[in-house]
């Protein structure tokens, strides 16, 4: 279910993240420590998946629905509907794979401004997989470079080994919520596209 | 759930007079392709022997072909545009078919997977291209036909057939073609529709949420190899829409749990997308299997399309014909053989009204050379429309196949 019934007071605000990123570099996997504290190893995503937490951050209480993409090339068309209205982004890359961390630059950045319909919308890079230290490609330097040149927060976490994941969702978060125009962009109205106000009637329960 | 009247035979008794049906049909010739997609549709083909006896029947790849290996071993070495997608896929898949299995024989079978899918996929020129969930369906496919090189025919067979939709570059078609989904689902619980239609939630305005049942076949989202192959048994005998209407029977056989998310969009959505299947309490994949195949007979896609007023562009499934018993899609979609038409019609009028002007213009000065220049270019545009009439003419048939409707 998308929230937790009756435990949570009502949000201040709904805030869309959006997870992005090259296949296999573990969205799904940051999700889902995110959202239940669990890992566990997962099958690629097909379409788009989503998960809802309500938070408390900054003295608010704050809903997030995130939504966790397919990586792959041909999923982008579907894809590339869920970047409107998303408050925050989150791109990933896997630090064992220097390709996934040239596609940054190369698609998903490119995406995200093509796509992207919230201005000052928050974008973070996320370098996964810190866990296989041995195998790494990708240096903290190179990545922390690429985030400033970008205009993005950077965060190395590890969903495996449980490093920093909560940090990064709450950094994010909190960023969005030093930003006046984006709690103005707070609402219900956080799906594909404006939603019709009309309330929608729910007779045959 | 639903149950016709009449008291049912036990399981037993019902598996082995399937069996003998199967059995017979088998050795008979010619063969009745039809008959036997009828028996693995409505009745199941009751064991994996059986099926990996069937199954290629099905598609007509139950032949090995000349060389087969040596091609098989090219493909599969040969790497593709998503080599990289299919290994990084591989590598995370099978968790559920080898429960108890050592790391070895996990990794030996997913080396096995990953050459099938290269294999399927690659050292072509046809335009089929591998998918985030194709590796799923190569999954049974390997699993049940016990052997690589079998799966990999059937699977290069269905790519370029009922996964038609899903292996183009890009996801248009299948788009499309999930966008059925809800028509179909209007005719199997009309209250649901009109539930989820009013919701007016923008993350159900195309059924994303079943993208992966229709791509996967469920295999994506069933843990059960017993359960999934009976599906399969269904989908490889029917029409390549089949799985949405598997999809429109399981969400009403669900119904309680999205009406009671009442006005949250989101919710109804989240809760279609983690929909479970095939738990005890719930339909068989049998039931669902039968229930699915009554709601094709009563509307099918086709129908649906007409009566809806619905134009398919890209989608190519939408057309699929019989054709000596079995199941065909046509290479293009619609709106590329309306192109193809368009062009040969174009250039029928050109012929029979001589060359643009241009040519007429030089005319004072053209010699001999010119002339049979002329001729040339004529007798080229008249083959070029024969050919092209053919082509049509063997389209018209085509649709008029498509007349026939499965899985009967």
């Amino acid at each position: 279910m998308a929230a937790q019934p009756g435990l949570q007071p009502e949000p201040d605000y709904t805030f869309k993240i959006l997870l992005v990123g090259d296949s296999g570099v573990g969205k799904s996997s940051l999700l889902l420590r995110f959202a239940t504290g669990g890992f566990e190893e997962l099958v690629p995503t097909i379409g788009v998946d989503f998960k809802a937490k309500v938070v408390q951050l900054g003295g608010k209480t704050v809903k997030l629905t995130i939504w966790d993409t397919a990586g792959q090339e041909r999923f982008r068309t579907l894809t590339s509907s869920y970047y409107r209205g998303a408050q925050g982004i989150i791109l990933v890359y896997d630090v064992t794979r220097a390709e996934t961390f040239d596609s940054l630059a190369d698609i998903w950045l490119r995406e995200v401004d093509m796509y992207n319909t919230v201005d000052e919308c928050i974008k973070m890079v996320v370098a996964n997989k810190t866990d296989l230290a041995e195998q790494r490609e990708v240096s903290t330097d190179v990545g922390v470079q690429f985030a400033r040149a970008h205009g993005c927060l950077f965060v190395e976490t590890s969903a495996k080994g449980n490093v920093a994941v909560e940090q990064a969702f709450e950094e994010l978060v909190l960023k969005i919520l030093e930003t006046p125009s984006l709690l103005a962009s707070s609402s219900s109205t956080f799906g594909l596209k404006a939603k019709q106000p009309e309330a929608a009637s729910s007779c045959c329960g | 759930m639903v149950r016709k009247g009449g008291p049912r035979r036990p399981r037993g008794s019902r598996d082995e007079e399937t069996v003998r049906a199967v059995n017979r049909l088998l050795v008979e010739r010619p063969l009745d392709i039809t008959q036997l997609r009828k028996v693995a549709a409505i009745r199941g083909l009751v064991s994996d022997s059986l099926r990996a006896r069937v199954w290629p029947v099905l598609l007509g790849v139950e032949a090995p072909l000349a060389g087969e290996g040596t091609t098989f071993a090219a493909r599969a070495a040969a790497g593709h545009k998503d080599s990289n997608v299919v290994a990084c896929d591989v590598e995370r898949s099978l968790w559920s078919f080898t429960e108890g299995w050592s790391e070895e024989e996990r990794a030996a079978k997913r080396a096995a997977l990953r050459r099938v899918l290269d294999a399927a996929v690659g050292g072509n020129a046809s335009g089929v291209f591998y998918y985030q969930g194709l590796h799923d369906i190569a999954a049974v496919l390997l699993f049940v036909l016990g052997s690589e090189l079998a799966a990999y025919r059937t699977l290069r067979a269905l790519a370029s057939t009922h996964l038609r939709d899903c292996t183009r570059p890009d996801l248009g078609a299948a788009t499309e073609t999930l966008s059925l989904l809800y028509p179909i689902l209007e005719q199997c619980d009309p209250e649901l529709y009109g539930y989820l239609q009013g919701l007016q939630e923008p993350a159900l305005e195309v059924p994303y949420f079943a993208l992966s049942w229709y791509m996967t076949w469920f295999a994506h989202d069933v843990p059960s190899l017993g359960q999934i192959a009976r599906l399969f048994d269904l989908f490889l005998s029917s029409h390549p829409l089949m799985p949405l209407y598997v999809a429109a029977v399981a969400i009403k056989g669900n119904r309680q749990q999205v009406l009671a998310c009442g006005a949250d969009g989101l919710a109804a959505y989240d809760t279609l997308k983690r929909m479970r299947f095939l738990q005890p309490g719930q339909p068989t994949a049998d039931e669902l299997a039968q229930q699915a195949a009554a709601l094709y007979q009563a509307v099918p896609p086709a129908q649906l399309a007409r009566q809806r007023g619905i134009q398919l562009e890209h989608s190519a499934a939408i057309d699929a014909y019989l054709s000596c018993g079995r199941w065909h899609v046509p290479a293009e979609p619609r709106a590329a053989r309306r192109r193809f038409a368009q062009q040969t019609v174009l250039q029928l009028q050109a012929l029979l009204r001589g060359q643009p002007s241009k040519a007429a213009s030089k005319a004072v000065g053209v010699g001999t050379a010119a002339g049979s220049q002329r001729r040339a270019a004529v007798a080229a545009a008249v083959l070029t429309s024969v050919t092209g009439l053919a082509a049509m003419g063997a389209l018209l048939l085509a649709q008029l196949q498509a007349g026939n409707w499965g899985p009967r």
